[in-house]
């Protein structure tokens, strides 16, 4: 959003390492959503060997695989850019391997402890038990238009919160953020990050508007037809998992 | 006791036994799917086979000279065009698409086990092997060729990550170097395992997706692409020279000697690339047991290739006003891709209807449909009909991408046939693994 308030950037950080499971997704429904608001939009796809711009609006992290994941923490450290647009209040938001490395620590394939860029309080290790693997449903903790959030978890390690960073939901079916916990995803200021894949974005269309309100300060106004047809894959992903 | 046969193997008459008492089990589980009509009858009498002698495939497989087809795409099609290759030898394959080792094993059970006029003539099996299964299977059954054609993501919620599969064929390869590879070398994950062997016959079979080859297997840095090649901007990983490849405009070269124009029936540029890899698969097979391929005869036959298991397959959906569907199978984001360009490439007038399913079989997790650029159809097509369990996933995709999507419930035949036509107007039908078999299954009656 630069100065008319009539623009969004979205910057899709390294769709090459970080976007192995469809969350490149959620960028492209930032941009719509934008524009259906009146706005004008931009993705600004940046791949792993490109400098990340500072003035961009949203910022996205996707999930990817364990290799990746090390290489993208040191790129995205020495690259700086992703800090620096935090410090200027950029939206971020960041999905399983991608919240993963924005924290304190997480555990990295070999099972070594990996510092993260710490912009959250938020220690990721090991789950004791088996890959979290299916849906994930949980009611949100913050004020967004929509009861239950829905989404597909596929991860290794569970993420555990301190200090100010908030969890996103409460978990209602499936793991969450850790196998012995309650919780789903993080938010820290505008930092918004959550395990759910899907893309989280498609299946939670208040979601997308709670980030674009964050990063623009503005409600949505007009009602779309896609919203019908979000409504009505959440609600059949809600059934199907009340039915199971 | 060890008992030395006719045909000369000198076996522990216990194992013997054993094999003979699977075998008879898995046939009669087979026999009574295939009569009650639940299924192709390729994977429960497999399981029978392998849970009462662990050990069949070797066992089942002696003598038998084969070679395995492996990779995320084009697996069952390429398989089919070896045997068609090959249709003058004695040839075993698993023809129905089931590809872990028992489905293998089933396959090679049904070997007649008596001897008769062919008794002499070589026996070829021609199987196509799950990417987790390749190094197990093609040890098993002593494997002479591995036909590689590609590595892309695929059903993340339980397959392991692509780059691990790679990592594994590579340490198989590197430990197997009697195996004669053949391989894409379009694709860099598929290099990355060939080159592990110097036994690599190296085919530029085409790869469009390369999404998941963006950083190096061997330092991380990116890959660089152009129209024809790729190589790593760090270190000295790039595209091996073919042996094998094909024209713009369709000339077939082996060793820079001209074998024949590609005239394939079926559609699809990535079935060019298939066609090459079975060309140079059967050729390497042959090689391996002192013979020789006819690869011009051979390229002929392949213009009669008509595809496999209902894959690129039309049928009439109403005798009266002839309205045609031709099927397509895709079942991950380089398949669906490659099928969007597909039917681009055609000027015909056509519908498309997409159906979406997420049983395991397909994965649980749809999430990968974000990654189809659904966005080249968006001029062309402005609506889809979407039918499947997932049909809302796909629809709220195609939205995305502009593309009006029409809801439909009901069976997918019934959808089919109650589509208003324009004269001309011939069907797409786009599924996904379960999605596109039970169509095929409504389609069969």
């Amino acid at each position: 959003m630069t100065g008319s308030n009539l623009t969004l950037d979205v910057v899709l950080i390294y769709p090459d390492l970080l976007g192995t499971y469809g969350d490149s997704g959620n960028a492209l429904i930032l941009k719509k959503r934008a524009e259906f608001q009146g706005m004008k939009s931009t993705i600004i796809s940046v791949d792993s060997d490109e400098k990340i711009p500072t003035g961009g609006d949203i910022y996205l992290l996707g999930g990817g695989e364990d290799g990746p994941q090390n290489y993208a923490r040191d790129l995205l450290a020495r690259d700086g850019g992703l800090m620096s647009a935090v410090d200027q209040g950029a939206v971020v938001f960041a999905v399983c391997a991608g919240f993963q490395i924005i924290g304190e620590s997480y555990v990295d394939s070999k099972g070594d402890i990996q510092p993260g860029l710490g912009l959250l309080d938020a220690k990721t290790s090991r789950m004791p038990k088996k890959r979290a693997v299916g849906e994930l449903v949980s009611k949100p903790l913050f004020d967004m238009g929509q009861q239950y959030l829905s989404g597909f978890e596929n991860h290794g390690s569970g993420t555990e919160l301190y200090g100010d960073t908030q969890p996103l939901g409460r978990v209602v079916a499936g793991v969450g953020n850790l196998d012995s916990g309650e919780y789903e995803g993080a938010v820290r200021g505008k930092i918004v990050c959550t395990y759910m894949h899907g893309p989280a974005l498609a299946r939670n269309p208040s979601l997308a508007d709670f980030l674009l309100y964050s990063a623009t300060g503005t409600h949505p106004l007009l009602h779309h037809s896609v919203d019908d047809l979000q409504r009505l894959l959440l609600s059949e992903r809600l059934a199907k998992v009340v039915r199971s | 006791m060890t008992i030395i046969f006719e045909d000369l193997s000198k076996v522990k008459l216990s194992e013997k036994l054993r094999s003979f008492v699977a075998v008879g089990a898995a046939s009669l589980t087979g026999l009574v799917i295939r009569k009650l009509k639940v299924g192709q009858g390729g994977t429960l009498p497999g399981r029978v086979l392998m849970a009462l002698d662990p050990k069949s495939l070797t066992y089942l497989s002696r003598d038998v000279y084969s070679l395995v087809v492996s990779g995320t795409n084009g697996k069952t099609t390429t398989t089919a065009m070896i045997s068609h290759i090959l249709s003058n030898y004695r040839t075993y394959s698993n023809a129905t698409g089931a590809n872990m080792d028992f489905a293998i094993a089933f396959a090679l059970s049904q070997r007649p086990t008596v001897s008769c006029e062919f008794s002499k003539a070589r026996e070829i099996g021609v199987f196509e092997v799950d990417e987790a299964y390749l190094p197990t299977v093609a040890e098993s059954i002593r494997s002479k060729v591995a036909v590689v054609l590609n590595l892309s993501r695929d059903q993340l919620d339980r397959n392991s990550e692509v780059r691990m599969v790679a990592k594994r064929w590579r340490e198989f390869f590197e430990a197997n170097k009697d195996i004669k590879i053949v391989a894409n070398c379009d694709d860099p994950l598929v290099t990355y395992a060939a080159l592990a062997s110097k036994n690599t016959t190296y085919v530029a079979a085409g790869c469009s997706w390369n999404l998941d080859a963006s950083s190096c297997p061997l330092c991380e840095a990116k890959i660089c692409f152009d129209s024809t090649s790729w190589r790593c901007q760090s270190c000295d990983f790039e595209r091996p020279e073919p042996t094998w490849n094909v024209s713009l405009e369709g000339d077939i070269y082996h060793e820079k000697q001209y074998q024949g124009r590609m005239n394939l029936s079926i559609p699809g540029k990535f079935n060019e690339g298939n066609a090459l890899l079975a060309l140079a698969g059967a050729c390497a097979l042959l090689n391996s047991i002192g013979e020789e391929l006819d690869v011009k005869s051979s390229v002929v036959a392949l213009s009669e290739f008509s595809g496999s298991g209902g894959r690129f397959a039309t049928y009439c959906l109403d005798q009266f006003d002839g309205a045609m569907v031709r099927t397509y199978l895709a079942k991950n984001p380089a398949g669906w891709d490659a099928l969007i360009s597909t039917i681009l490439a055609s000027s015909k007038k056509c519908k498309v209807v997409m159906g979406l399913n997420a049983n395991i079989a397909d994965g649980t997790d749809t999430s990968w449909i974000w990654d189809v650029h659904f966005e080249e159809l968006t001029d062309r097509f402005p609506e889809v009909v979407v039918v499947g369990d997932r049909r809302y996933d796909l629809a709220v995709r195609l939205a995305y991408a502009d593309i009006t999507p029409i809801l439909q419930e009901g069976t997918q035949i019934e959808v089919l046939k109650g589509l208003e036509l324009d004269e001309g107007t011939e069907v797409i039908y786009i599924g996904n693994y379960t999605a596109f078999f039970e169509l095929q299954k409504e389609l069969a009656n």
